[in-house]
C-alpha cells in the first residue's frame, strides 16, 4: 500500500516542479491589448489594411507599426474604440466611398470576345471588346472583389451601394481600367468618364462621355475643374460641390450625388462618434 | 525519323489551300503604315517627319540600342503622318504613315552586289543590323543580336528552321522551294558570322519536295546537314527543334545560346542574304494569305507596312468573313479590325467565314493537357491556381515558362481557353512582382 503512494506522490512532486520551472523559463508575455483591439475590429479579415487579417492589424497596432486608424472598413467608430484601448487620440480622416469613373453602359462592342469572362483577361485582348478602351468592360471583376456586398452588376454594369461601401479599395485594385477612385463622402460632384479620346471620337461611341468642351472649366467659380488631355479633372481640394458644372455639362458626364446620398442618409455627413453611428 | 520527345499534337494541316501557290510579289499599296516597334527590344526612333520625301529602303526610324533595329520605308513616297496608334498586341507606339508615289524608287546604295566572303565578321553583323533584319518566324528578335554570341558561351551549331509546324502556313515552304539558293547563301553567311562549321537544316516530312530542294541546293560540305523530321506540332518552336535535331535540352528560362545553338528561320536566312549580298534592307516579307474567307489563297511577298485590309482585298476577301487571325491558327491573334499593318513578324493572315462554337466547360481533370505539353507543364494545375488567383504559386508551377504554343488548348476536350488563362496569369504576375518590389 505504501510504496505506490510514495512513488505516485514523488512523481507528482517531480512533475509539479517541472511544470513550475517550465512556466518560468518558457514564459510568454502576451499583451492583452492585442486581444482587446482584435475584438474591437470588425473581424471580417478583409485585408484592406494590407496586413494578414484583423489579428495581424491588432498586433501591428499594439506594436506601434500601424496607426489606430488603419482599419478602413471600420471607419471612425472602430478607430475611436481602438484609440481608447491604446490610450491615444484618433485623428480620423473622413469616410470615403468608391466612385465609378464611367457610365457608358450603352457603349457597343468592337469585336466578339469569346475568352475568359473576366475584365482582367478581356483587357489583354486589344484592351477589351468595348468601343471605348478607357471604359467599363462589364464582366464584373469589381463586384467579385467586393467583400462587403457593396458592388453589384446591374444589367452588366457595376453599381456602388454607398451605404455599404467601406472604402477597402478592393475594387480599385480589381479594375483593369482603374475606374474606381476613393473620394470623401462630402464631395458630391464627380466626372464619370475616364476617356482621353478627343471629343469627336468620344461622341461617336458614347453618349455620356466627356467631350472636353470645357464648359465646366468656364463656369466653375472655384477653379476646381480643368480639362486635361481631353478629360475634365476635379481638384477636390477646391471643389465645393456647388453643382454649377453639373447643370452646364452637355453630356451629363458630370454628376451630382447629392440626392442619392440624401436618400441613403449619407449626406449631410454625420459624425460617427458624436452623432448617430 | 527524329522528333522531340515529350508531348505534341497533330492538328489538321490545311496547307493544301495555299501550298501550290507560287510566291507572288504584291505591288506597292497606296499607303503603308510602319510601327517603330515591330521587333523584340527597344522601339526605334523616328528620323523622318510629316512631309518628308522618302525612297524605298531609306531608314525612317533608327535603332535605339543594341537590341533594336532600324525600320526602312517599304515604298517610295511622302510621309503623311508620324502618330501614336495601337498595334495588334494593344501596345501603343509611333507609326510612320507613308503615301506611296507608285514609283517604287530604291534609295541610293541599295541593290549593289557585295561579296560576303570578303567581308569581316563585324561587317556582316553590321550589314544585318543596318538592314533591319529580325527573326521572320514570328518572334521578330533582332538577328544581329543572335549572330553576336557572348564570348563565354561558345556556339557550335547553327540550326535553320524550315519546320513551319503551324497549320495553314506555307510561305516558308514556298521560300525553300523557290529561293533555296538565297537561303543556302544566307546560311553560309550566318555560319561565318557565328564562326561555326556545323549547321543543320530541319524540315518536316510533310514537305518532302522542299527537303529535296534544300538537300540539292545547300552544298553539303563541312558538316552542313539537312534533316527530315517527323511531323509534330510544335516542332518549329526553338527549344523543341533543338531537342529534335541535337538531343540537347534547353532548361527553362535559358536560351539556346546556353546549349551552344543558334536557331534561325529559313526566311530569315534569305533576308540575311538579301541584306548582306544584295544590300537590300528588310522591306518585304513572305506572308501566307489563306483560309475560306479569301477567294485566292496565296503566298505573297508583301511590303512591310501594307494594311491587312489591302492584302485581303487583293486576294478576294469574302464579305461573310467573320474572323481574321494574324499568324498561324495555333498561336496567332484574332484581330479586332483590319486597319493593322503587316509587320516584320507577320507570317500569315487567315480569314475564316465560320466562328468556332466556343463554349468552355469545366475542367474534367482528364490530364490530356499535361500529356501533350511539349514543356512537360502541368496545365491543369496551373489553371486551378490561376482561377484561385494564387499569384505566389505561378513560379513554382512554371506558368511563366509557358511558350503559349496552344497545344493544351487544342487538345482540351472541355474547350477551355488555357492559353488565355496563362496570358492573364503572366500579366497578373508581372503586376504582382512590380508591386512587391
Amino acid at each position: 500500500m505504501l510504496p505506490p503512494v510514495i512513488i505516485l506522490g514523488f512523481l507528482g512532486l517531480l512533475f509539479g516542479i517541472g511544470l513550475y520551472v517550465a512556466s518560468r523559463v518558457f514564459r510568454v508575455t502576451v499583451d492583452t491589448r492585442i486581444e482587446r483591439v482584435e475584438r474591437a475590429l470588425p473581424g471580417s479579415n478583409c485585408g484592406a489594411c494590407g496586413l494578414a487579417g484583423c489579428h495581424g492589424l491588432a498586433k501591428a497596432v499594439v506594436h506601434g507599426s500601424a496607426d489606430v486608424t488603419s482599419c478602413i472598413p471600420g471607419g471612425e467608430h472602430v478607430a475611436h474604440l481602438v484609440a481608447d484601448i491604446m490610450g491615444v487620440e484618433a485623428k480620423v480622416a473622413e469616410k470615403r466611398v468608391a466612385v465609378l469613373r464611367c457610365q457608358g453602359r450603352d457603349v457597343g462592342d468592337r469585336f466578339i470576345y469569346e475568352g475568359i469572362a473576366t475584365c482582367q483577361a478581356a483587357n489583354l485582348m486589344h484592351k477589351g471588346p468595348k468601343e471605348c478602351i478607357f471604359g467599363c468592360i462589364g464582366f464584373g471583376d469589381c463586384a467579385r472583389a467586393c467583400s462587403f456586398d457593396a458592388l453589384h452588376m446591374i444589367k452588366g454594369f457595376p453599381e456602388v451601394d454607398e451605404a455599404k461601401c467601406v472604402s477597402c479599395a478592393k475594387c480599385v485594385a480589381a479594375c483593369p481600367k482603374a475606374l474606381f477612385e476613393l473620394i470623401p463622402l462630402s464631395k458630391l460632384v464627380h466626372v464619370r468618364c475616364k476617356s482621353l479620346e478627343s471629343g469627336r471620337a468620344v461622341r461617336k461611341i458614347c453618349k455620356v462621355g466627356c467631350i472636353a468642351c470645357k464648359k465646366c472649366e468656364t463656369v466653375c467659380e472655384f477653379d476646381a475643374v480643368h480639362v486635361k488631355d481631353n478629360l475634365a479633372v476635379f481638384d477636390y481640394e477646391k471643389c465645393t460641390s456647388c453643382g454649377l458644372c453639373v447643370k452646364e455639362c452637355p453630356t451629363g458626364t458630370i454628376m451630382s450625388y447629392r440626392e442619392t446620398r440624401k436618400g441613403l442618409g449619407l449626406w449631410p455627413v454625420k459624425n460617427a462618434v458624436s452623432g448617430e453611428s | 525519323m527524329k522528333t522531340f520527345k515529350s508531348g505534341g499534337v497533330h492538328p489538321p494541316e490545311y496547307k493544301d489551300l495555299s501550298k501550290g501557290a507560287a510566291l507572288e510579289r504584291m505591288p506597292a499599296p497606296s499607303v503603308v503604315v510602319l510601327p517603330v516597334s515591330q521587333h523584340t527590344g527597344a522601339p526605334s526612333r523616328p528620323v523622318v517627319g510629316k512631309g518628308d520625301k522618302v525612297s524605298k529602303g531609306q531608314v525612317v526610324a533608327e535603332a535605339n540600342g543594341f537590341v533594336s533595329v532600324p525600320v526602312h520605308a517599304s515604298v517610295s513616297g511622302v510621309v503623311v503622318a508620324v502618330e501614336q496608334r495601337p498595334m495588334q498586341n494593344g501596345a501603343v507606339c509611333d507609326h510612320i504613315v507613308i503615301q506611296s508615289d507608285g514609283l517604287d524608287n530604291w534609295a541610293e546604295g541599295t541593290g549593289v552586289k557585295r561579296e560576303w566572303r570578303d567581308m569581316g565578321l563585324e561587317k556582316i553583323r553590321a550589314a544585318v543590323r543596318d538592314a533591319g533584319v529580325v527573326g521572320l518566324g514570328g518572334a521578330a528578335f533582332p538577328t544581329h543580336v543572335k549572330l553576336s554570341p557572348p564570348a563565354d558561351r561558345p556556339i557550335d551549331t547553327l540550326i535553320l528552321n524550315g519546320i513551319e509546324c503551324e497549320p495553314f502556313l506555307t510561305c516558308d515552304y514556298r521560300m525553300m522551294l523557290e529561293r533555296a539558293r538565297g537561303i543556302a547563301e544566307g546560311l553560309r553567311i550566318m555560319m561565318k558570322a557565328l564562326g561555326v562549321n556545323r549547321a543543320i537544316v530541319g524540315v518536316e516530312s510533310n514537305k518532302q519536295d522542299a527537303f529535296e530542294k534544300m538537300r540539292d541546293t545547300v552544298w553539303a560540305d563541312e558538316g552542313v546537314r539537312i534533316e527530315l523530321l517527323k511531323v509534330k506540332y510544335p516542332q518549329g518552336a526553338e527549344k523543341q527543334l533543338i531537342e529534335a535535331l541535337t538531343g540537347r535540352q534547353v532548361p527553362p528560362g535559358r536560351l539556346p545560346l546556353d546549349v551552344g545553338v543558334v536557331v534561325q528561320n529559313v526566311s530569315t536566312a534569305y533576308a540575311v542574304y538579301d541584306a548582306v549580298v544584295e544590300a537590300r534592307p528588310l522591306v518585304e516579307r513572305p506572308v501566307t494569305v489563306t483560309g475560306d474567307g479569301v477567294a485566292r489563297p496565296a503566298n505573297l511577298i508583301v511590303p512591310i507596312g501594307a494594311l491587312i485590309k489591302d492584302v485581303l482585298v487583293r486576294q478576294g476577301l469574302d464579305p461573310k468573313t467573320k474572323k481574321v487571325v494574324l499568324g498561324g491558327p495555333m498561336m496567332g491573334i484574332a484581330l479586332p479590325n483590319l486597319d493593322f499593318p503587316v509587320v516584320k513578324g507577320t507570317s500569315g493572315i487567315l480569314a475564316f467565314k465560320k466562328m468556332p462554337d466556343f463554349m468552355p466547360g469545366p475542367c474534367i481533370r482528364c490530364g490530356r493537357c499535361i500529356a501533350v505539353c511539349p514543356l512537360r507543364g502541368m496545365a491543369a494545375e496551373m489553371i486551378k491556381a490561376i482561377e484561385a488567383g494564387e499569384v505566389e504559386r505561378y513560379e513554382e508551377l512554371h506558368v511563366l515558362d509557358c511558350m503559349e504554343c496552344g497545344t493544351c488548348t487544342f487538345e482540351c476536350p472541355s474547350r477551355r481557353p488555357i492559353v488565355h488563362y496563362i496570358k492573364k496569369a503572366k500579366a497578373e504576375y508581372a503586376a504582382w512582382k512590380a508591386k512587391k518590389k
